[in-house]
């Protein structure tokens, strides 16, 4: 239902950065929960949807 | 008092009971209350007297008073700009915008219903003016007349509704990895394991199957399911704040069938009323297809 969609930003785990190319900005993470604490943080600071990619990371994006 | 008068009073008085019973009927769509109200009643009295002035003119050969109504008609124009305005201007502060089809099609029925008043005053007043009864048996056929009018033109106004083009199901939420579906219909991802629970305790999820081609053309426009998602989330509230936008109800399409799959995070979990609300949705005017009524859409349907 969404017209524009734009990436934020990136959250990662340690381990994932081989995934990461481009300029997006990235936030890391030092295992799986505060992966997800950052997540959520995040995406309500930028009123923003997180969704998860098949290899595990986090893209928040605004709709 | 001058007979034209009588005729000009219980015409605007009946083109004005036609503005007050459509507003009635339109009040879930009103965006404010009452002021938006007034605003609607005053102008509907000005269109019913218009429409009752329009027969004492013709009378005296008043030519030039006719041409009135082509004023008129560029008023309620404005009507519509203006409810489009008002509504456009507060789709920002809703958590569940109506979308621009939805908006538009409140704003042409306002517009209409103002003709509407005003058809129904010049009907009134052509009877008292012109049935060549007595008085009183004039005035009870005037507004006999009036009043069927508006029962009329109600029946005539009427629109289809969702409940009339699609059948409606409960249907089960779950979850394969990130990904939301209802049923076998894809919604969106859900990255927060956290999230993902909430929406299966809270939320509901339904199917809307079309019953036909048409149908299925209809529950394809995006406005079309954007107005059933807010009157849903306006009749029973939704879990949701500007910063969680993952519990934003969606409708989405599967792509197979053209049934539609809906998730909803309400205030009111209630499964019945969710279906009742959506079988009431209007199908709005600009969004409607007819596909079956041409050669070629009945051929691919076979």
């Amino acid at each position: 239902m969404s017209d524009q969609c734009e990436i934020l930003a990136v959250i990662i785990a340690e381990g994932e950065e081989k995934w990461i190319t481009g300029e997006t900005v990235v936030f890391k993470a030092k295992d799986q929960a505060q992966k997800e604490e950052t997540a959520i943080l995040v995406g309500r600071m930028l009123q923003a949807v997180v969704h998860e990619l098949p290899t595990g990371i986090y893209v928040v994006v605004r709709h | 008092m001058n007979y034209y008068w009588i005729v000009i009073i219980i015409g605007t008085l009946m083109g004005s009971l036609a503005r007050l019973i459509f507003l009635r009927v339109d009040y879930r769509q009103y965006p404010s209350y009452p002021h938006g109200y007034i605003i609607h009643l005053a102008l509907g009295f000005i269109a019913a007297a218009l429409g009752a002035v329009a027969v004492p003119a013709l009378v005296e050969k008043d030519f030039a008073a006719v041409t009135f109504l082509a004023l008129a008609a560029q008023q309620f124009r404005d009507i519509r700009n203006m409810e489009r305005d008002t509504l456009n201007s507060i789709e920002e502060t809703e958590l569940v915008p109506r979308g621009t089809a939805y908006i538009e099609n409140i704003a042409k029925i306002f517009e209409a219903r103002n003709y509407l008043a005003m058809l129904t005053s010049f009907i009134t007043s052509v009877f008292l003016q012109f049935a060549p009864l007595s008085f009183n048996y004039r005035l009870t056929l005037a507004i006999a007349m009036g009043l069927i009018c508006i029962l009329l033109l109600g029946k005539i106004m009427h629109w289809h509704k969702i409940g009339d083009i699609a059948e409606i199901i409960p249907a089960k939420i779950r979850f394969q990895g990130p990904n939301l579906f209802v049923e076998d219909v894809y919604i969106t991802n859900i990255a927060i394991p956290k999230f993902r629970e909430f929406i299966l305790k809270n939320g509901l999820g339904v199917l809307l199957k079309p019953k036909d081609d048409n149908a299925r053309a209809i529950l394809s426009n995006t406005g079309q399911r954007k107005a059933i998602i807010h009157d849903c989330s306006a009749i029973l509230g939704i879990r949701k704040d500007y910063h969680t936008p993952e519990f934003t109800p969606l409708a989405k399409r599967d792509l197979e069938t053209g049934k539609v799959g809906m998730i909803i995070v309400p205030m009111e979990p209630d499964m019945d009323v969710l279906i009742t609300i959506i079988k009431e949705v209007i199908v709005l005017e600009s969004t409607k297809r007819m596909p079956l009524q041409t050669r070629a859409g009945r051929k691919a349907a076979d």
